[in-house]
């Protein structure tokens, strides 16, 4: 069943001379429980895709269905509101609110949509990101790993349609990197969580079903990943 | 890349950072406004007050009148007088070419030279005389239509002017106005201002003439000098005095820098018999007035103003730099990782300070001038109607008196605030280490935080999010907070300020013994020796009645000092106070012995006022009093007013000077109580011996309860307010052998808006020496010291809004800030799903937080300083009621949370927009 997809997706910034074309013609789409890797130099339009595709940047031109939703076409309110409850989010840099704890950082999208606390979930959550002893720790007293582990926490607790995965190692080390990635691996294939993932590791992009290659802003290479012999370490 | 590269960064960074620069210059520029304000303000304003006050009643500052060459050799032998000039009255002569009937003489006065200054006397055409036979003639002689022209000639023989009863038929004829009363045959010399009556059954005017004649030729045509009297006789006219009489009338200008403090008193002595005029508008406006207060309440506002700026401009600098600490930290760190040195940062917060300091000076100072301007040309028609001096100060122009002294007082003060206000911070980042500085606040705390599901079950994600801000990280909204509660204070301590302003101005100048309520009565006209024979004040209460412009008229009466009761009827707070004020005199603690010794009297005075019975029935009612025995007129009732205060001007020991000024509120003058009986005695003239009177105590009254009649009751004695009746057997106890009489009747009079000279005429009268008829106007055109408290309240309005732009810029600047600041944390949340509304909502709860928060800090800190005020004023000048105003405490509040919220949202509004995925990216200043 396709949960995304784009049409003829294009972004430019600036006009005239100093007009950037960030994303030119790009068209896809991805299958619910799918996992896909984003690959590119950098400069590539990645992250711009990713952005749009979650809603928090707008194409200049082409649309963007998420369940059958074109999600461009929603106010800024209800954009929200979609955003909350169908795609989770992951930056590189993790940006955790400072001032709430883990707990408080994991259940902030659920609880913005007015829902009741699930304690179950949230442990739960807490307990499978491995952060239960860490859980009324603010952000800064935690180390990169732990952080982005709370922000894959808050991107899946939702139950979102898809979660969108912006160099989520980036900024962690060898170990912590896999860490990240096989808890995102794991949503993946137990919760079938659909997973768009940018990465500029091959070994990360190669675990995925899916590989999209981008270059200036174009998709030059979209292909099927078959691996023999489980994960790569 | 010039020079310093410290000071290099620090200017890029102020060019990024442009409104954040704009905000501190802004406030820069309000402080030196304020300062230019303050000095320059209040130097024009004295200036401009001494102007008014010249073209009132002259330039002169003393005059003495009658006096003679003896005399005036000591007063020109005093170091403080700078100039004196002579003139002389040469009496009235008729006035051939008068075209009105009623006015055919002229008044004839020699001036020496400076006088024509001195008097304001203004030529409308022609010259001043130059010599003894040139004379200029009044401007009203013209208007009425007097065929005179500059060049004519006047041939005058002066001769003094009298009237001789001739009405057999009539006992007495009254003139009240002149206090002049004429029985058939008497004959009474009559003053200038008296009319021409003309051919009349009554009375018949006498010229007596003085021999002095002199051929007068006219070289010019003066304005109407503001002493001539429209229904005089005559008309005025000047000639120069150059042959100084045997006696004549001294006018003098003093060296008021050099004015020691009792140099009235000198002056008085010197005049001895001699009538002595003070020119108290001229006096007091540079302070010297025989109540010299005027410039202390200048000088204590001057100081108010002064802390007040300085204190709302040090936080608004500080907290501009506090606020940016974060930002100018990093790059401070920068520079410092590579080689600055702790003194360089320091000189990073200093130059940006001053450099902002230099372009702020010229431009508050213009600023300041500017609004000086405006609030002078709006300022001036109050000053105006306050003084009773409109048309005066109609005519005459505001002029700013800038003097190199106050500009370089106003720099000084506005350098040391920003050097103060930028030292903390400076100080502060020139400890800080490189990598703290680029890391910025990071969390290091181990402390655990545990989720509230209370907090999210009331409030929300919204709530937990405000609350949690709130409370981890307090330094993100520490300056919003204190800069609401810099306002809060400003506007609680300035309230304050300001009524302690106005009590210290109202007890050190309103001090008055008897003071209506301006709201119910527009005038009193007091008598000051009626006598039994009550026919002239008979005539002039019907006289006032009947007048159109008169709505009603109330008679009450009073007699101060008047009865004694016994030492121990005062209270021994009333006793205590009285044993302060003498050792102050004494310059030491008097033991108990040594002050009874001082005051071997076992007797204190008091004083006794009758009103008509509805004032006394309300006050009975207000005071709970017996209002059946007050108003009994069988009965000897008393209601007792039982507060009152004294202090070192109203309590003095002849010859001597306290060591300093104090006052003393005395919550119970007596211990009386209602029912009670108090014994008075009181003198009787006719007797020759004290006459006991028993009056009961209907009541117990509080000047609170009193005000609505009566709002201030001066004296250091006690007041008993009694009944008609009852003051007419104290009258009559009190009689002297001769008539006169300790009890004098007042009228109370409201004016009902129709146009009337009564209050002209009842003035005019007033003015007349000798004629025992006092006007008090109780409206808005009321006394000097009214003046200056209406004028102190339009000035302190005008600081409140001038210092609140400050804290609204320190506000403004504060939430930007914050808001700023939590950019890249509400693009997460907007990425997050939170919509806009949520937010708001957010924002609203964290204002809530930063609310409190301001509330208490500004609670605590107001507390304090108005408890400094209040300790400080109760320790230099007594235990003065200084109120808080609830009201204004609680609009302050208010205003601030108001203020608070309108500016989160504006700010939440203009940065809310913009792309969600650069707000995160981007690093925010």
């Amino acid at each position: 069943m396709e949960i995304l997809r784009c049409e003829n997706l294009s972004k430019v910034y600036g006009t005239g001379d100093a007009c950037v074309k960030a994303l030119d013609d790009v068209s896809f789409s991805v299958e619910a429980g799918e996992f896909v890797s984003i690959v590119g130099p950098s400069g590539s339009g990645k992250s711009t895709l990713l952005h749009i595709l979650g809603g928090v940047d707008k194409p200049t031109e082409g649309k963007v269905f998420i369940g059958g939703t074109d999600i461009h076409a929603l106010n800024e309110n209800k954009l929200a509101v979609f955003r909350r409850r169908q795609i989770g989010l992951i930056y590189q840099f993790y940006n955790l609110l400072p001032v709430l704890n883990v707990d408080e950082n994991i259940v902030l999208p659920h609880l913005l949509d007015g829902r009741r606390l699930d304690r179950e979930r949230l442990d739960r959550i807490v307990e499978s990101l491995g952060l239960t002893e860490r859980r009324n720790n603010l952000p800064g007293q935690l180390s990169g790993g732990q952080q982005q582990r709370v922000s894959i926490g808050r991107a899946l607790f939702n139950h979102p349609a898809i979660v969108l995965a912006d160099e989520p190692t980036g900024n962690l080390d060898r170990k912590n990197g896999a860490e990240i990635v096989r808890l995102l691996k794991e949503a993946n294939r137990s919760q079938k969580q659909t997973l768009l993932l940018i990465t500029h590791d091959e070994s990360i992009a190669l675990q995925a079903d899916r590989m999209l290659c981008l270059e200036d802003g174009r998709i030059i290479r979209d292909e099927r990943i078959r691996l023999t012999g489980g994960d790569v370490q | 890349m010039k020079g310093n590269v410290i000071f290099y960064v620090t200017r890029q960074y102020m060019k990024k950072n442009k409104r954040r620069t704009l905000t501190m210059f802004a406030g820069i520029v309000c402080m030196v406004l304020l300062m230019t304000c303050v000095f320059v303000g209040r130097d024009t304003g004295i200036a401009y007050l001494e102007e008014v006050a010249s073209l009132k009643d002259g330039k002169w500052h003393v005059s003495m009148y009658g006096v003679t060459q003896k005399e005036r050799e000591e007063v020109e032998q005093l170091s403080y007088v700078k100039e004196t000039a002579a003139s002389a009255a040469y009496g009235c002569t008729v006035f051939e070419q008068s075209a009105n009937k009623e006015r055919p003489y002229l008044n004839v006065k020699g001036y020496g030279e400076p006088c024509f200054d001195w008097m304001n006397i203004r030529v409308l055409e022609g010259r001043l005389p130059e010599s003894e036979t040139e004379l200029i003639v009044s401007q009203s002689a013209l208007e009425d239509g007097a065929a005179l022209a500059v060049g004519d000639t006047v041939e005058a023989a002066f001769f003094e002017r009298s009237v001789t009863g001739t009405d057999s038929q009539m006992e007495k004829t009254v003139f009240p106005f002149y206090e002049l009363t004429l029985a058939y045959g008497e004959t009474k010399a009559v003053p200038e201002s008296f009319p021409y009556f003309g051919e009349n059954e009554s009375f018949r005017e006498n010229k007596e003439y003085t021999g002095q004649k002199g051929t007068y030729k006219v070289v010019g045509i003066m304005e109407t000098p503001s002493y001539e009297d429209a229904g005089a006789a005559g008309y005025t006219a000047l000639t120069v005095l150059k042959n100084v009489p045997e006696t004549f009338n001294l006018s003098m200008l003093l060296t008021l820098d050099q004015l020691p403090p009792m140099y009235f008193m000198e002056l008085r002595e010197i005049a001895g018999d001699h009538e002595i005029d003070f020119n108290n508008y001229m006096l007091s406006f540079s302070g010297n007035s025989s109540d010299s207060t005027f410039n202390a309440a200048a000088r204590y506002m001057t100081v108010f103003f002064i802390v007040l700026i300085i204190a709302c401009s040090l936080l608004l600098i500080y907290n501009v730099f506090n606020m940016s600490f974060q930002e100018r930290s990093r790059y401070l760190g920068m520079l410092c990782s590579v080689g600055a040195t702790g003194r360089q940062k320091r000189s990073s917060i200093f130059y940006e300070a001053f450099s902002l300091l230099i372009f702020a000076l010229p431009v508050g100072i213009l600023l300041g001038i500017a609004v000086i301007y405006a609030a002078m040309a709006k300022l001036r028609p109050m000053i105006g109607v306050f003084m009773g001096l409109e048309e005066i100060v109609e005519a005459c122009p505001a002029g700013i008196k800038i003097s190199p002294e106050n500009i370089v007082l106003t720099v000084a003060f506005s350098v040391v605030t920003v050097v103060i206000s930028a030292w903390l911070p400076a100080r502060k980042i020139g400890k800080i280490g490189p990598v703290e500085c680029i890391r910025g606040n990071v969390e290091k705390r181990s402390r655990q935080y545990r989720i509230s599901p209370k907090v999210i079950r009331i409030a929300g994600a919204e709530g937990m999010l405000a609350k949690n801000t709130m409370a981890r990280r307090g330094k993100k909204t520490k300056s919003a907070a204190a800069a609401a509660g810099v306002f809060m204070v400003l506007m609680v301590v300035t309230a304050f300020g300001s009524s302690a302003v106005h009590r210290i101005i109202s007890v050190k100048l309103m001090r008055s013994d008897f003071t209506t309520n301006p709201e119910l009565y527009d005038y009193m006209v007091y008598n000051s020796y009626t006598g039994e024979d009550r026919t002239q004040f008979e005539a002039l209460k019907q006289e006032i009645t009947g007048d159109p412009g008169v709505e009603r008229v109330l008679e009450w009466s009073d007699a101060m000092f008047a009865g004694q009761v016994s030492k121990t009827v005062y209270s021994q707070e009333y006793w205590d106070a009285c044993h302060d004020i003498y050792d102050l005199y004494y310059h030491r603690k008097l033991s108990e012995e040594e002050y009874r010794d001082l005051t071997p009297d076992d007797r204190q005075l008091v004083n006794i006022v009758s009103m008509d019975d509805d004032t006394l029935l309300d006050l009975a009612r207000a005071a709970g009093a017996d209002a059946e025995k007050l108003l009994d007129e069988e009965q000897n009732a008393a209601l007792v007013v039982n507060e009152g205060d004294i202090s070192t001007d109203s309590l003095s020991v002849w010859g001597m000077r306290p060591e300093r000024y104090r006052f003393y509120h005395i919550g119970a003058m007596t211990d009386l109580e209602q029912g009670g009986v108090i014994p008075v005695s009181f003198y009787s003239g006719k007797e020759e011996r004290d006459m006991e009177m028993s009056l009961e105590v209907a009541g117990l009254l509080t000047k609170e309860q009193l005000k609505e009649y009566v709002t201030d009751l001066g004296t250091n004695f006690i007041w008993l307010i009694v009944n008609t009746k009852t003051a007419g057997r104290i009258a009559d106890m009190t009689a002297g052998k001769e008539g006169n009489m300790l009890v004098s009747p007042y009228l109370l009079l409201r004016m009902n808006g129709e146009e009337t000279d009564l209050p002209d005429r009842l003035r005019r009268l007033s003015e007349q020496n000798d004629s025992g008829i006092f006007l008090v106007e109780s409206g808005y055109t009321a006394t000097m010291a009214k003046a200056i408290l209406q004028t102190a309240d339009i000035l302190l309005a005008c600081f409140v809004a001038l210092t609140s732009v400050i804290c609204l810029l320190n506000l403004f600047n504060s939430i930007r800030g914050w808001i700023l600041g939590s950019r890249q944390e509400f693009a997460v949340l907007r990425s997050l799903g939170m919509t806009s509304g949520q937010m708001k909502r957010m924002l609203l709860y964290e204002c809530g937080g930063i609310f409190f928060r301001a509330l208490l800090q500004a609670g605590i800190l107001a507390g304090v300083l108005i408890c400094i005020v209040r300790t400080g004023i109760h320790v230099i000048l007594g235990n003065m009621q200084l109120p808080i105003s609830l009201a204004w405490t609680a609009a302050s509040v208010i205003l601030a949370g108001a203020a608070l919220l309108s500016l989160t949202l504006f700010c939440f509004e203009t940065k809310r927009g913009g792309d969600i995925f650069e707000s995160i990216r981007n690093e925010n200043i």
